[in-house]
């Protein structure tokens, strides 16, 4: 054996050592079969657990993306007993908005229609009409939507029957798809025959609202102003002045055109109630008047004609209750009251009493109010006679007629019994 | 084969070329099998490391993106699997041989004295023995051999220099012992006995 070399003629064989080219060929041969089988070999079940979640957030997070993208459009209440969702980018105009009979032109776009039956002997039957495109839909009760574009008109039912008719004001045969004969649909169906359905969520919606309650047993007092008239009557008489005066009625269709034009163009940044506000009274300079003398008008009437927000109904009555509170903190007591009032209407267990001594609260207080504190005070003992904020309302009560002169009846109210 | 050979190998291997990726693999199997010789002290472990560094070669060179020497690159992640390695030798009992030199093309001298190497630098310290098996060995630059082990490169030139002391001062005394072995015929240094043994082993590993 030679004796050990230097360290540099070491490293030198080190360097110039070189592997077998048969051994490195065998071996890069495995390696091929090694990196298939790592291509091939099964994935941890974890791994297709994560793609899973991880599909199911970007499903949700393009879900989320596409529901503020397009936000809902606004219920516009028209009158007492027709509500409307246009799409966006709808043209229309209400043309006529008469106690018994609204009728709306649709230009360009989709509106969506409801129609409350009346649900009260005082009420009279009312017809909605969508005219547009050629044809003309009447209902008496239901929801349905009629669309108007570049390829005519179509009609769609979510709810009840419609009758479809030509529009006697255009040439028969006029516009690009023309209604040949009267058709009555019913719903799920459409005008024409496999026309793509359009405002179905619109139609929820409004589905979703709450049915008008005039209640036909009111009790006494209840639903009358001063005068001892009905409210409901009131209300309508009231609307049917304006509508059989023309110019009245031509006024009221140019308010509310120019209302709902700019409700529409604002996607909902405007309050409806303030469209609905000129619409049902043409007498604006009264109109506060008019609303806070009928505490008892229908949900109806408050859903379609003075909701102070227009998604109001599609709220949570807890929503509402904050939203009448932040009224009052803003100082928009008229307001407060009025969604307080709306509250009560709903006879919610909870929040109706609440809302109503909420009510007579603001119209003792800042409204300085006390008949109307006196009306609110009978329906609470009528509506909810054991409930502890009994105690509140016959003290409100009393301060009430102490500011009317009537601190004898109070003594009445001590004892327990109705003045 | 030299850089810009290794670079065009590289590339074409990239674009597709199955041939051209088999030739590089056997050029990188070279350098790794030559690197898990001398840095690993288990013949079982260098078996397993090569299997290791070479799939994370084949792995890596999809996304080799030609901005350092493809060589370097595969010593850098060679040495990183040899370390990996390492961690996992520690736990087990050192029993088995080093690794053989019948990889190698080499004749028995040759062998013998890459034994002798392979044997002198299990006696250096891990650190001083990486950075003399990239830097001495495999020629690698300071700043490469630092990246590769993931320090600086003054300091990796600094364990270079001791390593290189060390083994200097190690072969010397083996030279001397040598001598003396000569002279009354007595074994010194166990280790270094194995050495006369390696020409004949190296020989019946090869045989067909």
């Amino acid at each position: 054996m030679t004796p050990p070399s230097s360290l540099d003629s070491l490293v030198e064989t080190a360097r110039a050592a070189s592997v077998r080219t048969a051994d490195a060929e065998r071996h890069v041969a495995e390696l091929d079969r090694w990196a298939r089988r790592e291509v091939v070999a099964p994935r941890p079940w974890w791994r297709a657990g994560l793609l899973v979640a991880a599909g199911a957030l970007a499903a949700a997070a393009v879900l989320l993306w596409w529901g503020r993208a397009t936000p809902q459009s606004p219920i516009l209440p028209v009158g007492e007993r027709v509500a409307v969702v246009a799409e966006h980018g709808t043209r229309f105009r209400v043309t006529v908005a008469a106690a018994g009979h609204t009728e709306i032109l649709v230009e360009q776009g989709t509106v969506t229609a409801r129609l409350w039956k009346g649900a009260s002997p005082l009420s009279p039957a009312h017809s909605l009409v969508l005219r547009g495109g050629g044809v003309v839909a009447t209902a008496t009760g239901t929801v349905y939507s009629l669309s108007v574009g570049a390829s005519g008109a179509a009609v769609r039912v979510h709810e009840g029957a419609v009758q479809v008719d030509p529009d006697p004001r255009i040439a028969v045969g006029a516009g690009p798809r023309p209604l040949q004969e009267a058709a009555r649909l019913t719903a799920g169906h459409g005008w024409p025959a496999g026309a793509p359905a359009r405002g179905v969520s619109s139609a929820r919606r409004l589905l979703a609202l709450a049915m008008p309650t005039i209640a036909p047993g009111a009790a006494p007092g209840e639903g009358a102003r001063g005068d001892g008239r009905p409210v409901g009557a009131e209300a309508i008489d009231a609307s049917g002045d304006a509508a059989s005066d023309p110019a009245a009625d031509a006024a009221v269709a140019a308010s509310v055109d120019a209302a709902i034009s700019a409700a529409v163009d604002a996607a909902g940044s405007r309050p409806a109630a303030q469209a609905s506000g000129e619409r049902t009274r043409p007498d604006a300079g009264d109109s506060r008047d008019a609303r806070d003398a009928r505490p008892e008008a229908s949900a109806a009437g408050r859903d379609a004609g003075a909701s102070p927000e227009p998604e109001a109904s599609a709220m949570t009555l807890a929503e509402r209750w904050r939203l009448a509170r932040l009224r009052r903190g803003q100082g928009k007591f008229q307001e407060a009251l009025r969604e307080c009032l709306a509250i009560a209407d709903t006879r919610d267990v909870t929040w109706a009493p609440i809302a109503l001594a909420e009510a007579m609260r603001l119209t003792l207080g800042p409204l300085a109010d006390p008949q109307h504190t006196l009306q609110l005070a009978r329906r609470m003992r009528s509506a909810w006679p054991r409930h502890t904020l009994m105690i509140e309302t016959r003290a409100i009560e009393c301060r009430a007629l102490k500011q009317l002169g009537r601190s004898a009846e109070c003594a009445v109210l001590e004892r327990g019994a109705t003045p | 084969m030299d850089r810009e050979s290794l670079a065009g190998l590289a590339q074409r291997a990239q674009a597709g070329d199955v041939a051209a990726q088999r030739a590089l693999l056997i050029e990188l199997y070279s350098v790794v099998r030559k690197q898990a010789f001398f840095l690993l002290d288990s013949r079982a472990s260098a078996e397993d490391v090569v299997q290791d560094m070479m799939l994370a070669i084949h792995r890596g060179l999809p996304s080799f993106r030609g901005e350092s020497d493809l060589r370097t690159w595969a010593i850098t992640i060679a040495i990183r699997t040899a370390y990996r390695q390492r961690r996992r030798d520690r736990r087990m009992v050192a029993t088995e041989e080093l690794p053989a030199t019948a990889v190698f093309d080499v004749d028995q001298q040759a062998a013998a004295e890459l034994v002798l190497l392979q044997k002198a630098l299990t006696h250096l310290a891990p650190k001083k023995r990486d950075a003399f098996v990239l830097m001495g060995l495999f020629d690698l630059s300071a700043k490469d051999a630092a990246r590769a082990l993931g320090t600086f490169a003054n300091t990796a030139a600094s364990r270079y220099r001791h390593a290189r002391a060390e083994l200097e001062a190690l072969l010397h005394e083996e030279s001397g012992r040598a001598s003396s072995r000569g002279r009354d015929g007595a074994a010194l240094a166990p280790e270094f006995d194995e050495i006369s043994e390696v020409g004949a082993t190296h020989s019946k590993d090869h045989q067909p």
